[in-house]
């Protein structure tokens, strides 16, 4: 009997897309995998799931009954419940006011703690965690702590769908949650497990799932599982886009740039060594939240760094903010992930948001002079493919592709000599990802040493000279040039660098 | 000493006992310099004049902890105390008492309406309620004037000589009651979901809980203690006036920041509060004994104001990088931008 059954779901944000028709069925009592790459709409389709997000179309019916969206009550009453990835927990209250936050146990109105502790302190003894005190505070806890307490959550409502997104995450061993996860399975609940780890999938899901660009593109089962054809399913074989080649070859004998030794980020980062010579674009892959953020923001001085070392052009260099992060050595610039709120000044024209860097070369006794200003802003904006009449606009009103070109300008004009792309081309139409890889090239061609972060693997085999992959906050492969393939960036990126190198090898 | 070292560090890092020590201090330096030894009428008149502010900072208190702000709380306060002073004078007062509450209850009710539905800024939304309502007040009541019932002043400063408990003044029972009250509104439902939906709003709509209705139950509630706040300031100036409300606009706030709340949401205390409400209203009583009076009295709230948010900051950030040493977490505005994210 089909429990779920989600029909032609379709969810755009603006230009991007999330769900594009997506449409499955689900039976009760399985385990039920849903694999795709970052952006592949499995965290829409279960926030639509849950009663967070409201699709454009579509519906979703549960146990035959339609389900209203954009209520998490509503879909909690239809039997569907959710361990969110990034945890659903609030954090200033206790362990066990968030257990049984929904539906907290009061005698004459008030909420004794020894009434909602000692119930609490069941629930979680029930779910086999034996270790956390109910009554600390959910902030004070770890992150895997918490992570049980978010999936114990879930596990406690009796679903008849239980989500589980990304749940082995923060857990170091995994055996707690599958003994349960398969107790619930074989009680008859269908559990949607969605993971980035194939060799978990493997191992606990009976069916699975594979998503791109919001659609279903295929399926498997437990007995069929391949590896090699999922992760090719996953990536799919999007248009290849014409990537500018390389003018000249990389020179040998080109100057070290940066040399990042141990570095180490909060908890997301650790033991990442690293260097970028002159000219030359080293990319970074790996899933979302693998530290490769912590990584870009901590060298681009945004965020501080626990350990570790950072020279530029051999001196040690001193990221403590942004602007000292721009000020060693030839100057580090990060372009960063989120356009909208880090990277532009939205109610300003792109001339002003160019100039930022330079003002004070543009102006007299602290008064900007507009002529040099504009000049200074027109030409770094035609360098960076930023058609005229865009420069008087604000910001703000231009598309992605050009916020981003006029970031880019902006880079550019600071003269720094390092740059930290952050997912540059993300979200914008393929003819500004086209003159965003080639200023990419001029400013390489230039002598540039440049760090490229994306979310999109074909973009970093077509730019770079070197491409690193990330894996739970450390660098576990590095390849460059012909070595580098889609597949075995995807392999590593899932964890599976061993494997993945071993195959290298043996090719 | 470690003992005494955590024991002080405990105390340096909860606001409401910060608050509590200053205002000891502070009372102490009063009693100990006064010309005269304070008699009790002293103390009863120091508290008359803090009931309202104390009882208006503590509605203040509650919008600020779930993360949202109220400047309407004067205007409130400068109506119903009006109302009190002209209306209804044929009425039983303690009718006229209730109306003035429910009165208090719809402004707050409209309030939380603008910002919760309409999402409009709160800032703009209760600035607006101010002016209007002190509008209102001055066609009411043009000159200062009026008068309000005997029974409600006896009632609130315990005036009516016979029954006045030396040892224990009114307007502090009427403060250990409302202790007590916030005390158990703390263990609610509405008091969990009030600290919850002040630190984690998108976690609190996951849970299916219904952040707006906290927060609209939550603007209604201060705007019943405004209302009640005005009677009390009635009762204490046992007439009207449509520009008396006019400094509640500041000093709320500074209550509540020297009452150790933080700005921040998800945070704070009604204890506090009352600490805050009552130290800035000795504090001009203390500086006249030492010697220090008029404008400069207003520099001293200035910088103690700054003080106890310092304190407040400083402990804050001590707790932040404790956290952050033990589970290693990245902080809020990663944490936002993290959510933020995934949301699209």
């Amino acid at each position: 009997m089909n429990i779920l059954e989600v029909s032609n779901l379709s969810k755009h944000y603006g230009d991007a897309t999330a769900l594009n028709g997506a449409t499955l069925t689900m039976e009760a009592g399985e385990i039920h995998a849903i694999v795709g790459e970052n952006g592949a709409g499995k965290s829409t389709l279960v926030k639509v799931l849950s009663g967070i997000v409201v699709p454009d179309k579509g519906s979703v019916k549960i146990a035959d009954q339609e389900l209203e969206f954009g209520n998490p009550r509503k879909s909690g009453s239809l039997g569907v419940s959710t361990a969110f990835q990034e945890l659903s927990l609030i954090s200033n209250l206790s362990v066990a006011e968030n257990v049984l936050i929904s539906d907290l146990p009061t005698r004459f109105g008030i909420v004794t703690r020894t009434g909602v502790e000692s119930q609490a302190r069941e629930i979680l003894h029930r779910w086999g965690v034996n270790d956390i005190n109910v009554r600390s505070t959910v902030a004070s806890l770890s992150l895997s702590a918490k992570q049980r307490i978010e999936i114990v959550c879930a596990l406690n409502s009796k679903p008849k769908i239980l989500i589980l997104d990304e749940p082995s995450a923060a857990l170091s061993d995994t055996s707690w949650l599958f003994e349960h996860v398969q107790q619930m399975r074989d009680a008859g609940t269908c559990v949607i497990y969605i993971s980035h780890k194939l060799a978990e999938i493997k191992e606990i899901c009976d069916k699975g799932t594979i998503m791109r660009n919001g659609a279903i593109v295929g399926e498997f089962l437990k007995a069929d599982f391949n590896h090699e054809q999922i992760i090719s399913t996953m990536i799919g074989r999007s248009i290849s886009l014409a990537f500018p080649p390389r003018e000249s070859p990389l020179r040998d004998d080109a100057a070290t740039l940066m040399e990042v030794k141990n570095l180490a980020v909060g908890r997301q980062v650790s033991g990442v060594s690293l260097d970028v010579r002159a000219g030359e674009i080293v990319g970074i892959a790996g899933l979302e939240g693998q530290g490769q953020r912590e990584l870009f923001y901590a060298l681009g001085g945004a965020i501080r760094a626990r350990s570790g070392e950072v020279r530029v052009e051999g001196e040690v260099a001193k990221l403590r903010t942004p602007r000292t992060a721009s000020r060693s050595g030839p100057g580090i610039a990060l372009v960063p992930e989120e356009r909208k709120r880090e990277g532009i000044f939205a109610d300003m024209s792109s001339i002003k948001n160019i100039s930022v860097p330079v003002f004070s070369k543009v102006s007299t006794a602290g008064i900007i002079r507009n002529r040099s200003e504009r000049s200074m802003s027109r030409k770094a904006g035609i360098e960076s493919h930023l058609a005229e009449d865009f420069l008087t606009r604000n910001v703000g009103q231009l598309s992605g592709g050009n916020q981003q070109k006029t970031v880019l300008a902006r880079t550019a004009l600071s003269g720094a000599q390092i740059l930290l792309m952050f997912d540059p081309t993300r979200g914008i139409d393929p003819s500004a990802k086209l003159e965003v890889y080639s200023s990419l090239r001029k400013s390489s061609g230039e002598g540039v040493g440049v760090l490229l972060y994306s979310t999109e693997i074909p973009e970093l085999l077509g730019l770079c000279d070197r491409i690193l992959v990330m894996y739970d906050g450390k660098i576990v492969a590095s390849m460059t040039g012909s070595d580098a393939t889609e597949e075995k960036v995807m392999a590593a990126a899932v964890g599976r660098h061993s494997s993945a190198q071993s195959t290298g090898a043996t090719q | 000493m470690s003992s005494v070292g955590s024991v002080v560090r405990r105390i340096a890092s909860d606001g409401s006992t910060r608050a509590a020590l200053i205002l000891l201090v502070f009372f102490l330096i009063w009693a100990i310099n006064a010309r005269n030894p304070l008699e009790s009428k002293d103390i009863t008149d120091w508290l008359v004049l803090a009931l309202p502010l104390a009882v208006a900072s503590i509605g203040v208190t509650l919008v600020i902890i779930t993360k949202q702000f109220d400047l309407s709380a004067a205007g409130v306060i400068t109506l119903t105390s009006v109302m009190m002073a002209t209306s209804f004078k044929e009425t039983n007062v303690w009718i006229v008492v209730i109306l003035v509450l429910a009165v208090g209850a719809l402004i707050g009710l409209l309030n939380g309406v603008f910002v919760v539905f309409a999402k409009l800024p709160a800032i703009a939304v209760t600035l607006a309620t101010l002016i209007i309502l002190q509008g209102v007040s001055l066609i009411l009541l043009v000159r200062p004037g009026g008068s309000v019932d005997e029974n409600l002043i006896s009632f609130v400063t315990g005036s009516s000589e016979s029954s006045s408990s030396a040892f224990f003044p009114r307007p502090a029972l009427i403060l250990l009651v409302l202790v007590v009250a916030w005390l158990l509104f703390k263990r609610t439902k509405l008091g969990i979901y009030m600290y919850a939906v002040g630190r984690d709003e998108e976690a609190v709509q996951l849970s299916g809980v219904s952040v707006r209705k906290v927060r609209l139950s939550i603007f209604t509630i201060a705007g019943i203690l405004y209302a009640l706040a005005g009677v009390f300031l009635a009762a204490a100036i046992k007439s009207g006036d449509a520009t008396i409300g006019e400094s509640y606009v500041l000093s709320t706030f500074a209550a509540i920041a020297i009452g150790g709340t933080a700005f921040i949401g998800g945070s704070g205390s009604a204890i506090g509060t009352i600490f805050g409400a009552l130290t800035l209203m000795v504090m001009p009583k203390m500086l006249f004994v030492i010697g220090i009076s008029g404008w400069s009295a207003r520099v001293f709230t200035g910088v103690l104001i700054i003080l106890a948010v310092l304190a407040g900051a400083v402990s804050a950030m001590r707790q932040g990088a404790k956290l952050k040493e033990t589970t290693g977490e990245i902080d809020q505005t990663d944490a936002d931008q993290w959510v933020e994210r995934n949301g699209h």
